[in-house]
């Protein structure tokens, strides 16, 4: 059965520039990410400094972002992911932590963040 | 088949054939490099004892409940208790990315890979005691280099990925279509209202025809085909999303499958690693925490060399340790390595121990052996072994030669003795 997303949702004010994301998945767990600017897939894996578009473009849209987690660690399975959004009016670091439901299970971390103009 | 590679186990283990004469003598000492390579924490291998259980604790309060369920009572030391624990990972790391952990520095490695450890025993030896004494040791060990991710590794992570990808590819159809599906039950009652309605409106027309009633009839019709229509969509929404759920069911089986092979392989780096371990061991009189001496300390330091890839490793082993009762109490130096490489499906593998006791050079011997393995069916593996072993008193240096099958239940012995601490 299909599990409840670990969500985080905020708005995020756009400004001229680039606005770039970068995904942290944390805890030393392996995790992969989908980036999607309201339905279309910008981007996929690893997200590091991943150029959404210029501020003015993205504004009124929403990326969301799904990180699957796996738990690799024997001692732990604890998890988390933060997501970094800058080249806006404010820097934004927001982290989520979870745990999945059995020993070396998975759980998705869902990132919303809707962009608005200041 | 099977049959017969049985018999031949039972005949042959330990089917050993020593070129010298003297079997009855036992040999000077029986050292091999596995004997003096930390297996556990080093705590444990100061005292020279192997504990049923190592508290492992990975969280402060884990920490805090073992030390103190192992305070002991009245003020003695506690009786077989051992404790291995890695500070760093004691809190959360929440920036910390597989990446880095694999990219560490020597600061970060030192930070990852310390782990302390702690053991106590309270020998039975004296068992006319009412209180014997009691040993602790306390001990730390590292890794100075800690290699990198192996091939193996790297194609877990690869399987990994792709099927992470998979998952969150239909979990966003699932998440799509659930909006739709959930509508399926309105949606059905909805539908029967309007079959209803138009049964009753479709046999009023018939008994007396009135054009309202006729309009209102056509009208609910179209109603009712849009209800189906919604019923429709919302019924393939909901199998499809049964569909996507056994597929992410099975998904999820793989990863947990991935997790775990992972954290096997992640045990098991390429290229080179350097691991060093120190610790002292204390005498308690009596078992008393203030009554206490230093007994001895102990050091270890193990470099390795592997390339899963072609199948060799190389594993070196020096181990110091000071007043050691099983020799007097005099201080030892063990010296060690060994280099083995896959051969097709064969293991071949040479090692070379050397023990010097400080003090006493005329016990200092040295050892070699050849090994080789080659799989069998059914579980079993065809070993041999062929070597020099150490000096004996008589001055005689036997040969080793040893031809058997393992059968799989732990490794066939190349000398009569089972390995000994000398803790």
């Amino acid at each position: 059965m299909a599990k409840k997303p670990v969500l985080h949702e905020q708005d995020y004010i756009v400004a001229n520039g680039q606005i770039r994301l970068s995904i942290i998945v944390g805890e030393r767990q392996f995790g992969t990410s989908m980036v999607f600017i309201d339905d279309e897939q910008t981007a996929n894996g690893i997200v590091e400094e991943l150029i959404l578009g210029d501020g003015d473009s993205l504004d009124g849209k929403t990326a969301t972002i799904y990180t699957l987690v796996t738990d690799i660690r024997d001692s732990s399975d604890e998890m988390s992911v933060t997501w970094i959004i800058a080249g806006g009016a404010h820097r934004v670091i927001a982290t989520a932590t979870g745990t999945p439901t059995k020993k070396f299970g998975s759980q998705m971390f869902k990132g919303v963040f809707h962009f608005e103009s200041p | 088949m099977k049959i017969f590679l049985l018999l031949a186990a039972l005949l042959m283990v330990p089917a050993r054939a020593r070129a010298q004469d003297d079997e009855r003598e036992p040999p000077a000492s029986d050292l091999r490099l596995e004997d003096f390579r930390l297996a556990g924490p080093p705590a444990l291998s100061l005292l020279g004892i192997s504990a049923a259980s190592v508290s492992r604790p990975n969280t402060p309060r884990a920490l805090i409940a073992s030390l103190v369920s192992a305070a002991g009572s009245e003020g003695l030391v506690p009786n077989g208790y051992a404790l291995e624990t890695a500070p760093f990972w004691l809190a959360r790391h929440p920036a910390l990315q597989l990446s880095d952990y694999y990219r560490a520095s020597l600061a970060d490695r030192l930070r990852y890979f310390t782990a302390i450890s702690a053991a106590t025993s309270r020998p039975s030896s004296r068992n006319d005691s009412v209180a014997p004494d009691a040993r602790v040791s306390i001990a730390v060990r590292t890794l100075l280099a800690s290699g990198r991710p192996s091939a193996a590794l790297l194609a877990v992570s690869d399987s990994m990925r792709a099927a992470q990808l998979n998952y969150i590819t239909r979990y966003r159809r699932w998440e799509s279509l659930r909006p739709v599906a959930a509508t399926l039950d309105a949606e059905r009652r909805r539908l029967s209202r309007q079959d209803d309605l138009l049964s009753t409106l479709t046999t009023k027309v018939l008994v007396g025809p009135d054009r309202e009633l006729r309009d209102s009839t056509l009208r609910t019709l179209a109603r009712r085909d849009s209800a189906r229509a919604r019923v429709a969509a919302a019924q393939l929404a909901s199998d499809e999303i049964v569909r996507l759920e056994n597929q992410m069911d099975a998904i999820e089986g793989r990863l947990a499958r991935y997790g775990e092979s992972y954290a096997e392989h992640d045990l098991e780096p390429d290229g080179f690693v350097l691991e060093v371990a120190a610790g002292t061991r204390a005498v308690f009189a009596e078992g008393e925490w203030n009554r206490e001496r230093v007994d001895g300390v102990g050091a270890w330091v193990t470099p390795m060399y592997r390339r899963s890839s072609a199948g060799i490793e190389i594993i070196g082993v020096i181990r110091y340790l000071t007043r050691v009762a099983d020799y007097d109490d005099d201080d030892l130096l063990d010296l060690g390595a060994r280099a083995g490489a896959d051969v097709g499906k064969a293991a071949i593998s040479a090692e070379w121990v050397r023990r010097s006791i400080k003090g006493s050079e005329g016990r200092s011997s040295s050892r070699w052996a050849a090994l080789f393995e080659y799989p069998l069916p059914a579980r079993l593996h065809l070993v041999a072994s062929f070597g020099s072993d150490f000096l004996r008193r008589d001055g005689k240096r036997p040969v080793i030669a040893t031809l058997g099958v393992n059968l799989g239940v732990g490794a066939v012995s190349i000398s009569a003795q089972p390995p000994r601490d000398p803790f």
